[in-house]
């Protein structure tokens, strides 16, 4: 073969073979960008639409969260559109179904969700063509929110009191700024920052000693021997020990006195609180304590005469006494 | 001539001239891959990055995969390739055929009764139809590539992620419309590089002349063809 032949054959081989290997991609591209999955079994889902608000063909469709497909066909009739999807998985709708039109993104684009239904509602025969929900417009439901809103502020009088909140907080803000009550005398005055500070140095004084383990309430969070002396007690109280102790244990002889003393007591404030006794018909009737308040009174007056003639009485003692 | 050249398309595929018409495929596929697999595989990643980096203000980088794949297949993959096609093999047409008309090569020819456009007009038209879509092909699948390599080293997008994205966004419509566009962009340049060519006087500062003719003349009308194409049919 001579060179220029040789030249010609390797040139269609290499042409040739592009063409095939691009051939082969514009296929491979082609399948791709028809949404068809030609290596596997596909199903076929049918739902009828009032309106499908901008869903296109080859849009995804999505069950419990699982691209399973994709729109393969849309036709528009009298009554809405009638969509077509081509589903990689069956999915057995039930009664109480949902399909949905929902918005894939922020920045747009949407897709067909399936809720298959209640596990144990009756099946949908295969084949027929499902009801889809009506799609929510995100924006008329924006706008009626934001419209919501504004009459809300509007008329609730909410703008109002924002208003007045916010003259009054001005006014507050004037008198912290100016030193004025507490907040004001905190933020402005040094003496106040200066107790704050000392009170502050305190307590960290105080806790640190505490933790340390000086005074009744370092011992007694950081000294065992303490505690144990505390447990003994109460371990002791618990036993029955000490008077204490007496007094807790069930139908102890100390409980037993203590009880009929109190009833003893209980009684004679009974009977005091009924006027009886001397002590009772002091308190509850007025004519003795009258009389016993006058009786009070005459003593008093003989003490004082018997104190103002001591004297004379003495000299006139001693002096007879002389003779 | 055009219409000339496009009569004379059924005569090409003789044995006689088919070595013509395949060593011009030969010069406009295979001689121009290297070219166009820098420029595709920088194009998809310019564009994944600029994309990219704007979507991840939203959150939603994964989108370079629709975005770099819809441009490609619809405007970048054709204009690209046809530009370096232009630059690269339309220019190297003119030259060669303005030199043949300046050494009256293309009169002998006259003389001989063979006819110049058939000759020399109709192997690279038809060269040119048929591997202008091709190409742009490969720059489509270079580019989107190129994309794929940003997206996943630089933003965070995997490799499958990208692709389920383009897929899902991309659709026949936009290839099929790219290769149209591609096949117009190629007898754009087959043709007036040949006119160039033809149109060659004044020895070698002419055939200077007229490559740099082609060149610019291409590009303009691929422009405005291109812009044309895409108002028929995405309104």
């Amino acid at each position: 073969m001579k060179r220029s032949q040789l030249k010609d054959v390797s040139m269609e081989i290499m042409v040739g073979a592009f063409i095939f290997m691009i051939l082969l991609a514009l296929g491979f591209f082609t399948i791709i960008l028809s949404y068809e999955n030609i290596f596997s079994e596909s199903y076929s889902l049918s739902v009828r639409f009032e309106h499908v608000r901008g869903l296109r063909q080859g849009d995804n469709v999505f069950w419990r969260g699982v691209m399973i497909g994709r729109i393969v066909d849309m036709e528009v009739d009298e009554e809405g559109v009638v969509i077509t999807a081509s589903l990689r998985k069956p999915v057995q709708m039930r009664e109480g179904y949902r399909v949905e039109i929902v918005a894939s993104s922020v920045l747009g684009g949407q897709h067909l969700s399936l809720d298959e239904g209640p596990l144990n509602a009756p099946p949908i025969p295969e084949g027929t063509v499902l009801v889809g929900q009506r799609p929510a417009d995100i924006m008329a439901e924006a706008t009626a929110v934001v419209a919501s809103v504004r009459e809300q502020l509007e008329e609730g009088e909410v703008l109002q009191n924002l208003s007045k909140i916010m003259s009054d907080l001005a006014v507050v803000t004037d008198w912290v700024s100016q030193g004025e009550g507490t907040i004001g005398a905190l933020f402005q005055s040094d003496a106040v920052y200066t107790n704050l500070l000392a009170l502050s140095e305190n307590v960290n004084l105080i806790t640190a000693e505490i933790r340390s383990g000086e005074g009744t309430l370092g011992a007694l969070i950081y000294d065992d021997a303490l505690y144990s002396h505390v447990l003994e007690i109460v371990e002791g109280v618990r036993s029955g020990e000490g008077l204490i102790g007496q007094l807790l244990v069930e139908d102890s002889q100390l409980g037993g006195d203590l009880v009929a003393t109190m009833a003893a007591i209980r009684s004679v404030v009974e009977q005091i609180n009924s006027g009886q006794g001397t002590l009772g018909r002091l308190i509850a009737e007025d004519e003795l304590y009258e009389e016993a308040r006058l009786m009070l009174h005459e003593v008093r007056a003989a003490v004082d005469d018997f104190r103002e003639t001591a004297p004379i009485t003495t000299f006139s003692s001693i002096f007879f006494g002389a003779f | 001539m055009l219409f000339e050249a496009f009569r004379d398309i059924p005569i090409m595929v003789s044995p006689k001239h088919r070595h013509d018409v395949l060593h011009q495929q030969f010069l406009t596929a295979i001689k121009s891959l290297g070219v166009i697999t820098v420029v595709g595989l920088f194009t998809g990643m310019i564009l994944a990055l600029q994309t990219g980096l704007e979507l991840r203000r939203f959150g939603q980088e994964v989108y370079i995969g629709s975005a770099v794949t819809v441009v490609m297949l619809r405007e970048m993959g054709p204009f690209m390739t046809a530009l370096i096609i232009a630059a690269s093999v339309g220019s190297a047409m003119a030259a060669q055929i303005g030199t043949m008309t300046v050494s009256e090569e293309i009169a002998a020819l006259e003389v001989m009764a063979i006819k110049p456009v058939r000759y020399l007009v109709t192997p690279r038209l038809l060269a040119m139809i048929t591997m202008m879509p091709l190409v742009t092909i490969y720059t489509n699948i270079i580019g989107i590539a190129g994309g794929a390599i940003v997206g996943q080293t630089q933003l965070g997008v995997s490799a499958t992620a990208y692709m389920d994205n383009a897929a899902e966004f991309a659709a026949n419509k936009d290839l099929y419309v790219g290769l149209l566009k591609s096949v117009l962009f190629g007898i754009i340049i087959a043709t007036v590089a040949c006119h160039q060519g033809f149109s060659t006087t004044q020895g070698a500062v002419g055939v200077g002349r007229s490559t740099r003719r082609t060149v610019v003349v291409s590009f303009l009308v691929i422009l405005m063809v291109g812009y044309m194409v895409t108002r028929l049919f995405y309104q």
